[in-house]
């Protein structure tokens, strides 16, 4: 096994063993060596994501492990994302997904979990947090070209705000370049199709499975 | 047994010594990692009242003596008023009283047995249902109604609750303006002002979010019932063991214990006395999905650990026992309701919601596990009713009498004890196999299901003064005028 190899093979092991810090410092040998980030993306973290992520569908892991893992994926894609020069060569992805909790509602830990499966499924996630705008969804989206918005709601008193979402994002003509999930326990499926939602899960593995047909018919 | 006269206290899970060290890193927590509250009015009251405020981060640094001054302002004991005031709950010590929560979203249809979403209807339905319950004490508002306009629906709740049901009526609040409301429509009930202060016949309930956070209407809410000096307020937390708060349950003990006496402090600040109760519906993770498990044995655990802060604190509680994560009447349901709410009951917690009707992972109600839940309540308040050992009890000339060989069943002494001495159940099958057989194998479930249909048809109680109604339905009205709804 040569040294590239070898080093491919330790990426892949340091996610398999969610290990945040062995992750990072192998990701910024790949840089000092000069190696192609996206081939180390795709040939060392990602085949160590598919394995976790079998692993937690066939119900061996749990979900803390789930989490650390796609952690420290971020945290490996963080640094190789120095080596893409000016957004050329992004990497494959399944999509790009903005997740925030809807304006007035600071419930995070059911999105929290979808971000981690949604990385874990080959996803790009941009989680920016609770009690966001309509404007500051769409914002975020546009700059990191998303394709879809995720968006959760718990209360009753704020699950309006996926309406306003999805209506803001019709006024701008940006519904065929934006498309949006909804998800959170006040939240089913004839809320969605009412509010001209594209996609509900009544879970996390739910929304990964969404996600996944959302791309694959766009 | 005096099912209106429940003792609990048979249970006591942590020691004397363990519930200081709880109560003390407690008061580290507030001191060094504070809570945030999402309100610039609760913030500048904090900060008015010395403790530590950081504007930008919302974040409150509490100091211990806030905390021993709003524990010593809070009162002991709380009367929840019922409309029939043999009802009316003493909330104090170890008393110990069972109902029904919160707001599932949907509920299995009693006739085609069909999981559908809530309605108005239905509320008024479980209501009456719970009033012709025995070893239910109160309605604490169990299913949300998906079909009234949903920035007031908690006042048509209230309002259903009210006119369907004698037994003392709990339930959640979702704005500051009809938090409002609500308490004009108690007032009303009551009788007015006067009446309102001596026997509230309401309480609301207001949660954090965990991990450290009280949020914005939430916060308005705390302030608005505090203000009124008298109706009483439910301050708790919901910390899930492993996602929300610490995968040790003792962790999460200190976390919601943090969250409860933050908010309480609110509370006292803005009027020293007001009558708040200490809340608790934490339990585990389910660590596979990160669902709330709310069928745990841990969520038994917790419970049973803040029944005795409570009593610590000497503050009347809001507790939770007797769900189920099964998604129908099974053994499942059974043995995770028993448990819970044996521990609930045992550890001397006082306002035990959620023990009856509700399964699912909080989300379904069904008129058949009311009945069923009823029959475990009963068996519950059985054990909390003790033995009573006495010169009659002990009945040592009966059975000299008796004599070796001999028998009881024909002995004056043993048919004016048995109701007080036997639980008598009523869906639990006792027959013998033979018996079973020719009756139609009917389960617990069957029986169960014959009882709520019975119970549905035939109990009606008296529903307000249709002038009273009106009161409460223009109420609600310009309530929703205030807020732009329809």
């Amino acid at each position: 096994m040569d040294e590239y190899e070898k080093l491919l093979s330790e990426l892949k092991e340091s996610i398999i063993s969610y290990d945040l810090e062995k992750a990072v410092k192998l990701a910024g040998i790949v840089l000092d060596k000069g190696y192609d980030a996206i081939d180390a993306i795709e040939k060392g973290l990602t085949p160590g994501m598919d394995l976790i992520g079998e692993r937690y569908q066939s119900g061996d892991l749990f979900l803390p492990e789930l989490v650390m893992a796609g952690n420290a994926m971020q945290a490996a894609i963080n640094v190789l994302k120095k080596a893409f020069v000016n957004g050329n060569k992004l990497r494959r992805v399944f999509g790009r997904v903005v997740l925030g909790t809807v304006e007035g509602d600071i419930h995070d830990i059911g999105k929290t979990i979808v971000s981690s499966l949604l990385t874990a499924g080959g996803f790009e996630v941009y989680d920016i947090g609770v009690d966001i705008k309509a404007e500051e969804f769409i914002k975020k989206a546009l700059e990191v070209n998303a394709n879809i918005i995720g968006a959760s709601a718990l209360l009753s008193t704020t699950v309006t705000k996926q309406k306003e979402l999805i209506d803001l994002i019709k006024e701008k003509g940006l519904k065929d370049r934006l498309r949006v999930i909804v998800g959170g326990a006040i939240t089913n499926r004839s809320w969605a199709d009412k509010i001209g939602a594209d996609g509900y899960g009544e879970n996390a593995v739910e929304a990964v499975a969404v996600c996944k047909l959302l791309m694959a018919v766009k | 047994m005096d099912i209106w006269k429940l003792k609990g206290g048979q249970i006591k899970y942590l020691s004397d010594d363990q519930i200081e060290e709880i109560h003390l890193a407690t008061l580290r927590l507030l001191q060094e990692t504070g809570v945030v509250f999402d309100n610039e009015e609760a913030l500048k009251i904090f900060e008015k009242n010395g403790a530590v405020v950081d504007y930008a981060k919302k974040r409150v640094w509490i100091l211990p003596s806030m905390v021993k001054e709003a524990l010593a302002s809070s009162p002991d004991r709380i009367t929840l008023a019922a409309r029939n005031p043999k009802w009316d709950l003493i909330l104090e010590k170890q008393r110990v009283y069972f109902g029904p929560g919160t707001n599932a979203l949907h509920l299995l249809d009693i006739e085609t047995g069909k999981r559908r979403p809530g309605t108005i209807q239905d509320v008024y339905d479980f209501a009456r249902f719970i009033d012709g319950l025995e070893n239910i004490h109160f309605y604490k508002t169990n299913i949300w109604p998906t079909d009234v306009p949903q920035e007031t629906a908690d006042l048509y709740q209230l309002r259903a609750s009210y006119n369907s049901t004698k037994k003392s009526v709990g339930m959640a609040c979702f704005s500051r303006e009809t938090t409002r409301a609500a308490v004009k429509m108690a007032e009303v009930v009551a009788g007015g002002s006067a009446e309102l202060k001596k026997r509230p016949p309401i309480v609301i309930n207001v949660l954090s979010v965990s991990p450290l956070q009280w949020g914005r209407t939430n916060c308005e809410i705390i302030m608005e019932l505090a203000q009124t000096g008298s109706v009483p307020l439910i301050i708790g937390s919901e910390p899930q063991c492993g996602t929300t708060a610490p995968v040790t349950i003792a962790g999460a003990i200190v976390l919601g214990n943090a969250e409860n006496l933050a908010g309480i402090i609110l509370a006292q600040l803005v009027k020293p006395g007001c009558p708040v109760m200490y809340g608790m519906v934490g339990s585990v993770s389910d660590m596979k999905s990160g669902q709330y498990a709310s069928g745990a044995v841990e969520l038994g655990i917790i419970t049973a650990c803040f029944a005795q802060l409570s009593h610590y604190y000497k503050i009347p509680m809001y507790s939770t026992g007797g769900m189920s994560d099964s998604k129908s009447s099974d053994v499942q349901a059974g043995y995770e309701k028993a448990i819970q709410i044996m521990m609930a009951a045992m550890s001397g917690a006082n306002y035990i919601h959620d023990t009856a009707g509700l399964f699912d992972l909080c989300l379904t109600a069904s008129f058949e596990q009311f009945v069923i839940d009823n029959e475990i309540l009963g068996m519950v308040a059985r054990i909390l009713s003790g033995v009573n050992i006495n010169h009659d009890t002990l009945a040592l000339d009966i059975i000299n009498n008796v004599g070796p060989g001999g028998h009881f069943l024909a002995e004056k002494h043993t048919i004016s004890h048995l109701k007080q001495e036997h639980f008598i159940p009523e869906v639990s099958n006792r027959q013998t196999r033979q018996m079973w057989e020719a009756g139609g194998c009917r389960s617990a479930l069957d029986t169960a299901r014959e009882k709520a249909r019975e119970l549905l048809k035939k109990h009606w109680p008296e529903p307000l003064q249709e002038d009273m109604d009106k009161e409460l339905l223009s109420i609600i009205e310009s309530t929703e005028k205030k807020l732009g709804v329809r």
